[in-house]
């Protein structure tokens, strides 16, 4: 997964995170992943939620992920084993009641079986080797190779024997601040060159004996307690190896569920929906751009062929789409969220190619249906909601944007949606928005800004919306009261007017539009200039 | 230079003026305060330093001067420390006096004669290097030179360590077959711990949970532990017979006026505790001047300390406001909403002298202070409001109690008097009060709804708790000096509904 450090599922994704995933259709994509195994779901949501910031880490874990979408039946085996090596975990119970010798008593049984599937592992790596060859495989088959020879595995299993302490057992210690004995060790008496009585302090060292009697319940106890203090640090250690091992193990089948899970969503998409694996730059450069990028949540949502799109935003700092609702707009802007996520875990893309800049996070300011019915409290939670993703942004960071401020009045909403994005996009992150605010969209064409760029939904002549957006101005209207003319049979009549724009947008609407959408944009640009 | 206490100067122990909490404590929330500063703190029995008053300026200014050393981060986290381990070493004597293990026992008490002697010598290194001119902590430091150069504590120090370092020599080993014990000296025998961890490193990584149980801290040893020690105790005899001789020897070290010092600093200590988070949430606090007759009596940024200590906690703004009495002004009269501020103002005043007759430092940013002999409250009492007739009688007599004593060093805090009876009747009796009030030669402070009260001119000043002009819901918790009138607040909340005159011509042409 990392070149240098293990991949973690960190903890439940916080609000924010949530909401990407409503947002951008995320749930397809990561079900995909899943198969429907919780586990794999929720190394999948980590994986694409926590992305990877440094162009090289994208890189190595991409090669990886090449390996295993060539050869996924022996990355299964693999995983196999580490899920069998896991089990020990299940069939060893850990001591609930934690006395030292309990612990040690788990920890040694535990090991054992732990040994047996190291050396699985091993004959996995000396019979694959040659198979799996991304830097990422070779250096893991390196380590197992190198680190567990049979030298080693054989070292630890007579270390294991030796933990029955057969023949007493000897603690060293010293005395505390008060007179009791302190840092009791388990010892080894000092090498096979002292014999049995030696090795028990029998020999030429001054000793002084004392004996428990049989019937004595608490010099037992106190024994004991004895005891417990001299392999409480030894319980430790062997603890410790048996958590480094399991996490071994728990670390390999989390990287290779990502990997899996990769391979399940490539064969779940539909063989024509394109994919690659796309170049990310790091965050000092602003790239954003390729060909027919699609929406992979709704490609797995249809099941079928998905309308991509070509974008080139490289550069800019502020997108704005504008255009015909139900033209493609939010399905673009999630394709471009998911993409971005997708790129930083190392993943392939659904696009011909595709370049991004890493950035840092990426956040989504969507218009919440559900909140229609609350009128009062709506700009105001939607305000509250980009003030907290505000909190979390950086210079670099991405936000995407489905008509914000909308539940407002034009003018109102224009104004701040205006303030937000141009303050956004001048302190470095990078904004889409998806918007029917003219007053805003407009307010930004006419200031000639180099890194701003538009969009806009096409729609034909004859009405019917290709799903494609070009790069275009924004227009006064959007189609909306036709569709509600179509939908209803009846002219939207007593429907809003736009704001401070007065009459003049409703005058401009009822005239029959132009056959090019672009000049009939300048061309009521010029009217609304004449109204008085 | 002779070191006496750091309450008071040599030569004179103030006498401890009250055994219980003055009658104006509850009044002015300082019960709360003492407390607060006395919490945690019992086995000092601090209260009654905070019911006597200081009689002389020069006590007051020994104290000051103590405090403004205490404001140097390493005098006072020095003196903190040396708190600290005189407190451990306290518990350690317990121990040793508790444990019947013999071996065991005077080990505890090897402890204790450790805490103590690295209490003394960190105090004195570090009060031999600061910025101290008090001459409390400056006598302190002479007295600590002397001493920790003296043959006594000289001797004690190198005891001791001789002592731990024979018993730190001591590395044995215990061999438990079956019932048997064995116990010997230490050979280097190898950890086998060490061992594991070693063979299973190349698996580190994630950082492991620890298995280690806990030590379970019993205060008693048992009988194998006890056995092995006096096993010990015979394979080691010099380590044993060091320590036995050491304890022997200094069965009484601590000094007394060393010990005594401990105690009486912890009355600078709970005062500063408590301040901590009045400063941290941005107040001022301030040490007075204060002089025997005060010609002008000034605060500037004043504030109740109590409702602060209470309101910071919940992160709430303070109001500061400031208090001054002008050459030949006696009496401020408070008037005002009801929850503007009135009484914590009337409070503030109190506490002002109360804390600078302590020679504690004072709620507020500057301050000139005379030194008070007593301080009166009267305020209204929620079971008095019950039965009107005695409610009168008794504030009459609560009042006249008050005149009685009053004198020219008094400060009188008053808040709503004869809240009881006709607003006539209290405006009358309020006048006769404050006549009788302003003869005595005391200053104070009078909250009332009366207007005229505040107009009574000469050495009475009026003050009017503000309310915002803007927005008459808001209290500001400021007071203003000006003049009272009642009338504006009212024609303030009118606006706020609007209904002045003025609106209503225009609602109703409209």
């Amino acid at each position: 997964m990392h070149p240098t450090e293990d991949f973690r599922i960190g903890s439940e994704p916080d609000e924010h995170a949530t909401a990407v995933v409503a947002d951008l259709g995320l749930g397809a994509v990561l079900d995909a992943m899943s198969g429907g195994d919780p586990f794999f779901l929720g190394v999948a949501t980590a994986a694409v939620l926590s992305g990877l910031d440094d162009p090289g880490a994208i890189a190595y874990r991409q090669d990886v992920l090449r390996d295993c979408m060539a050869d996924p039946g022996s990355v299964r085996v693999l995983y196999d084993l580490a899920v069998a090596a896991l089990e020990v975990q299940r069939k060893v119970w850990r001591p609930y009641a934690r006395s030292p010798e309990s612990v040690l008593r788990w920890g040694v049984e535990s090991l054992g079986m732990l040994m047996e599937s190291l050396r699985e592992l091993r004959r996995f790596a000396t019979d694959h080797a040659g198979e799996l060859s991304s830097a990422g495989f070779r250096r893991f088959f390196a380590v197992v190779g190198e680190e567990l020879d049979d030298a080693y595995l054989d070292e630890v299993t007579a270390h294991l024997d030796r933990l029955g302490f057969r023949q007493g057992m000897l603690l060293g210690a010293d005395l505390g601040p008060t007179n009791r004995g302190a840092h009791h060790t388990v010892r080894v008496p000092a090498g096979s060159r002292l014999t049995i009585g030696q090795r028990l302090g029998l020999g030429a060292r001054r000793g002084l004996s004392f004996t428990i009697a049989e019937r004595d319940e608490a010099g037992i106890r106190a024994l004991g307690q004895l005891k417990d203090r001299g392999v409480a640090g030894l319980a430790d250690a062997v603890s410790r190896s048996v958590d480094h091992v399991v996490g071994f193990f728990e670390c390999l089948r989390t990287e290779l569920a990502f990997h899996l899970g990769c391979c399940s969503l490539a064969a779940r998409l539909d063989r024509s929906v394109p994919r690659c694996f796309p170049t990310v730059v790091s965050a000092d450069q602003s790239y954003l751009s390729g060909r027919t990028l699609c929406d992979p949540g709704l490609a797995l949502r249809l099941d079928g062929p998905v309308v991509g799109n070509d974008l080139q935003a490289d550069g800019r700092a502020l997108v704005v789409v504008t255009g015909a609702n139900q033209g493609g707009k939010s399905t673009w802007l999630r394709s471009v969220g998911i993409a971005q996520l997708l790129a930083q875990a190392g993943m392939f893309v659904t696009a011909e190619s595709w370049t991004t800049s890493v950035r840092r996070g990426v956040f989504t300011h969507f218009a919440r249906e559900e909140d229609t019915a609350m009128v009062g409290g709506k700009l105001d939670e939607e305000l509250l909601r980009m003030s907290g993703i505000v909190d979390l942004l950086a210079p670099g960071s991405m936000v995407l944007s489905n008509e914000s401020f909308a539940s407002t009045n034009e003018r109102e909403g224009s104004e701040i949606a205006r303030q937000v994005f141009t303050a956004l996009a001048a302190s470095g992150v990078t904004v889409l928005a998806v918007t029917h605010l003219f007053e805003l969209a407009d307010g930004l064409n006419r200031q000639d800004d180099p890194t701003v760029l538009f969009l806009r939904a096409v729609r034909e002549e004859d009405g019917r919306r290709p799903f494609r957006l070009v790069e275009a101005e924004p227009l006064p209207t959007s189609y909306g009261r036709e569709l509600f003319e179509r939908e209803f049979g009846v002219r939207p009549d007593g429907a809003p007017t736009l704001g401070g724009l007065g009459a003049a947008p409703e005058k401009l609407a009822d005239r029959p539009a132009c056959p090019d959408a672009r000049q009939a944009g300048s061309a009521r640009r010029r009217d609304l200039r004449g109204t008085p | 230079m002779t070191f006496h206490s750091i309450l008071d100067p040599p030569g004179g122990t103030e006498p401890v003026g009250h055994a219980a909490q003055p009658d104006h404590f509850v009044d002015l929330g300082l019960d709360h305060v003492v407390a607060a500063i006395t919490a945690g703190r019992e086995d000092y029995d601090l209260q009654s330093l905070f019911w006597s008053p200081l009689g002389r300026v020069s006590h007051v200014r020994y104290r000051q001067e103590v405090f403004a050393d205490l404001a140097d981060e390493r005098v006072l986290g020095a003196v903190r420390s040396f708190s600290a381990a005189v407190v451990t070493m306290r518990r350690q004597l317990d121990q040793a006096r508790s444990q019947p293990e013999h071996h065991h026992s005077r080990a505890w008490f090897l402890c204790a004669a450790e805490s103590y002697c690295g209490a003394v010598r960190a105090l004195t290194d570090a009060l031999a290097s600061a910025p101290i001119v008090s001459a409390g902590l400056v006598g302190l430091r002479g007295f600590l030179g002397e001493h920790v150069a003296g043959p006594t504590f000289t001797a004690l120090d190198a005891e001791r360590t001789a002592a731990r370092a024979a018993l730190r020599s001591v590395r044995y080993c215990v061999h438990v077959q079956g019932l048997r014990v064995r116990v010997s000296s230490h050979a280097g025998e190898e950890d086998y711990g060490e061992t594991m961890i070693a063979l299973f490193e190349r698996f580190a990584g994630a950082p492991a949970e620890d298995h280690r149980v806990a030590a379970t801290d019993r205060s008693f040893m048992d009988r194998v532990e006890a056995a092995v020690l006096e096993r010990l105790a015979r394979l080691f005899p010099d380590a044993f017979g060091a320590l036995d001789a050491f304890c022997d020897r200094w069965a009484t070290f601590p000094d007394p006026t060393l010990i005594a010092f401990e105690r009486d600093v912890q009355f600078y200590l709970g005062v500063l505790d408590y301040l901590l988070p009045i400063r941290t949430g941005g107040l001022p606090v301030c040490l007075p001047d204060v002089s025997d007759v005060a010609t002008e009596t000034t605060a500037v940024d004043a504030y109740d300390i109590a409702l602060a200590h209470h309101l910071v906690a919940t992160g709430a703004m303070v109001v500061t406001n400031d208090v001054h009495f002008g050459p030949g002004e006696q009496l401020l009269v408070v008037t005002g909403p009801n929850h503007g501020g009135k009484t914590t103002f009337a409070r503030t005043v109190g506490q002002l002298h109360d804390l600078a007759a302590l020679g504690c430092p004072v709620p507020a940013r500057a301050a000139s202070l005379g030194l008070v002999d007593r301080v009166f409250t009267h305020f209204v009492h929620q079971e008095n409001l019950a039965e009107q007739r005695g409610g009168l009688a008794d504030d009459l007599a609560r009042v006249h109690a008050i005149l009685r004593s009053a004198t020219s060093r008094s400060v009188v805090v008053v808040n709503e008097l004869f809240s009881s009876t006709t607003a006539a009747d209290a405006a009358l009796l309020g006048s006769a009060v404050i006549d009788r009030l302003l003869r005595s030669g005391a200053i104070g402070v009078y909250v009332t709804f009366l207007d005229e009260l505040a107009s009574l001119g000469g050495p009475v000043v009026s003050l009017v708790a503000e309310v915002d002009r803007h927005d008459v819901a808001a209290r500001t918790f400021r007071v203003e000096r000006r003049q009272a009138d009642g009338r504006a607040y009212a024609i303030a909340l009118a606006a706020h509904h609007g209904l002045t005159a003025d609106r209503l011509r225009q609602r109703l042409t409209s």
